[in-house]
């Protein structure tokens, strides 16, 4: 087989067409899990932005399955594909109770894992007999039943880089890389976070990261004198308390009004926003109280107390009476 | 007995030659040194140590380049002879059906060792120069793994492409090949959904389409750290599962070789 030019020429084409679908318009297509469903509609035009879009916004998807399955050794869990944790504040609370002790098996993992089935399924309720004990030898997996493990996340960190190169709206990939990131490196992580804003100005969920990201330095930076932070410590405290407000306001203004967080139309902003919207407010008001001024804290928590639904530790910042409980 | 194993050797040298001297191996070889060099000089937040990614990717492509190849060279070596005429004085010499069938896949096979010993050459070299471990137990069991599945898309194009266009025939076995995974998640995930008919038919797909994921090692040689090589019972059944589709491939074809009219 000869290689004619136009094969040779295909060939040039294909190795470079990364190239050219990394120059598409990024606010042509917005689309994937990551978006919700009126911003994909209001987004999205043209057949070829559409096919083009899917297809990175899918990459990136499944990109982020990958960081799953890094996470537990290779292994596939049905559970860990849900929606159910995909608020950022949700998501790196639960991880940093699971990295309290890595690499070992967690009782409470088990507990929270025991519905956790995985993808390959385990011989009791597996059709293929020999063909699924083999599949289960060499594949990663184990028995759903026992305990799992997580690694310590550092190998994540190229998927979340690769996810964001694949689509940089990819908003939780900043978001949740920030957090892994910062694990290893504060300032690494605080110019990957700072890039998801130039490009996601409007992404409450990364200024909220930039907001961590700035507290975890700023505590590094106080040490021992954390009620008593010298000068450089205390301008990254407020730097912080910046990106929480910047998080807070623009959570407030995408924020449908008089949400009903029970209803099935406001599911997505519930699982995605919510909580991260109000862990934006938490932390904007408590910096306040312990390195500004209470009166305005108490506020501020009032304020986005009012305008987020009555949260309970807002509530108390604010020195008001909690709502019963449901 | 000699002699045989002498025209077998003589076939797939010339296969092997062809593969060389026509370059597919090289161009495979280096548009995936292509990528998996990318992989291997991109900065991730310049942290140290992070292999995983960089094996993932590597053993991805080494396993998708090699089977694609193999896939193109053996699916075309029937009909090739037919139509070119070559084979008429190939079979006048004293070389029954079944040596050439042989031949041909031992030199099918002598291709994809070749094609895998450049890309390990490759995949070790990123290794060192990124300085990861590299799980040599797991790493022997995923080569010998490839070079088993590798054994069934021979056969398997063999058998097609003496019943199909080569076209169709190359296609149909590509698919199986990159899709195999997706459709061995399909088809366990769709069993439960089905009906008992629809579950007999998809339990005698599951038994007769091979499931080239199983030889797929390459999750738990990423992983390595989480796990152990596996154990010489597992290989064996591999061996026996790969054994049987090759024999049967390979038996298939040499009975509709044996029919076909010169």
């Amino acid at each position: 087989m000869k290689f004619s030019p136009l094969i040779i020429a295909l060939s040039i084409i294909f190795l470079i067409s990364p190239i050219f679908s990394r120059s598409l318009d990024p606010h042509a297509y917005e689309g994937g899990r990551s978006r919700d469903a009126h911003q994909r509609d209001l987004r999205n035009s043209g057949a070829i932005a559409r096919m083009l879009g899917e297809f990175r916004t899918s990459m990136s998807d499944i990109m982020f399955l990958k960081t799953e399955r890094y996470l537990h050794g290779g292994i596939g869990f049905v559970d860990h594909s849900s929606f159910k944790n995909a608020s950022v504040s949700k998501s790196t609370r639960n991880m940093a109770s699971h990295q309290l002790e890595v690499g070992q098996s967690l009782e409470s993992d088990l507990k929270e894992a025991d519905q956790a089935d995985t993808l390959i399924k385990a011989g009791d309720g597996d059709f293929r007999g020999p063909i699924g004990w083999i599949h289960r030898n060499v594949h990663p997996w184990q028995d759903p039943s026992k305990p799992h493990t997580h690694t310590d996340g550092t190998e994540l960190l190229p998927w979340f880089k690769v996810m964001t190169l694949s689509d940089p709206h990819y908003v939780r990939a900043y978001a949740l890389g920030g957090w892994w990131l910062k694990r290893e490196s504060l300032e690494e992580a605080l110019k990957f976070v700072e890039e998801g804003i130039d490009k996601n100005p409007e992404a409450f969920q990364i200024h909220y990261m930039r907001g961590n990201i700035l507290f975890d330095m700023a505590k590094k930076e106080a040490g021992d004198s954390l009620y008593d932070p010298p000068k450089k410590a205390l301008d990254l405290f407020l730097k912080a308390q910046d990106s929480f407000q910047t998080a807070a306001d623009l959570a407030v203004d995408q924020r449908p009004k008089n949400l009903d967080l029970e209803s099935v139309s406001a599911a997505e902003w519930t699982f995605y926003k919510e909580g991260d919207a109000l862990a934006s407010a938490r932390m904007l008001t408590l910096i306040e109280k312990y390195y500004g001024s209470e009166p305005k804290a108490v506020s501020m928590a009032k304020k986005y107390a009012a305008e987020l639904g009555n949260d309970p530790i807002l509530l108390r910042i604010a020195g008001e009476p909690e709502p019963a409980q449901k | 007995m000699t002699q045989t194993l002498r025209n077998i050797g003589l076939i797939a040298k010339s296969i092997l030659l062809e593969a060389i001297r026509r370059k597919e191996v090289y161009v495979v070889v280096f548009v995936a040194c292509l990528i998996i060099g990318t992989v291997m000089t991109m900065d991730f937040f310049q942290i140290q140590g992070i292999t995983k990614f960089y094996r993932e990717v590597a053993l991805k492509v080494m396993s998708l380049s090699t089977g694609l190849m193999v896939v193109l060279l053996s699916a075309r070596q029937l009909p090739r002879e037919f139509k070119n005429r070559t084979i008429y004085p190939l079979l006048a010499k004293p070389i029954s059906r079944n040596t050439f069938l042989l031949g041909k896949l031992v030199g099918a096979m002598a291709a994809a060792a070749f094609c895998f010993a450049l890309f390990m050459a490759v995949y070790l070299t990123g290794s060192w120069y990124l300085g990861g471990d590299v799980p040599w137990a797991l790493f022997f069991q995923y080569v010998y793994l490839q070079m088993l599945m590798m054994a069934v898309l021979s056969t398997l194009s063999f058998l097609l492409s003496m019943t199909l266009t080569l076209s169709a025939a190359t296609t149909i076995v590509v698919l199986l090949f990159i899709l195999s995974a997706t459709i061995t998640s399909a088809t366990t995930f769709v069993y439960y959904t089905l009906d008992q008919l629809g579950q007999w038919v998809i339990a005698f797909l599951t038994y007769l389409i091979p499931q080239f994921t199983l030889f797929d090692l390459s999750a738990k040689a990423v992983h390595a750290q989480q796990w152990e090589p596996l154990s010489l019972k597992v290989m064996m059944a591999l061996t026996l599962y790969a054994g049987i589709y090759c024999l049967v491939f390979f038996v298939g074809s040499a009975l509709l070789f044996k029919k076909k009219a010169l």
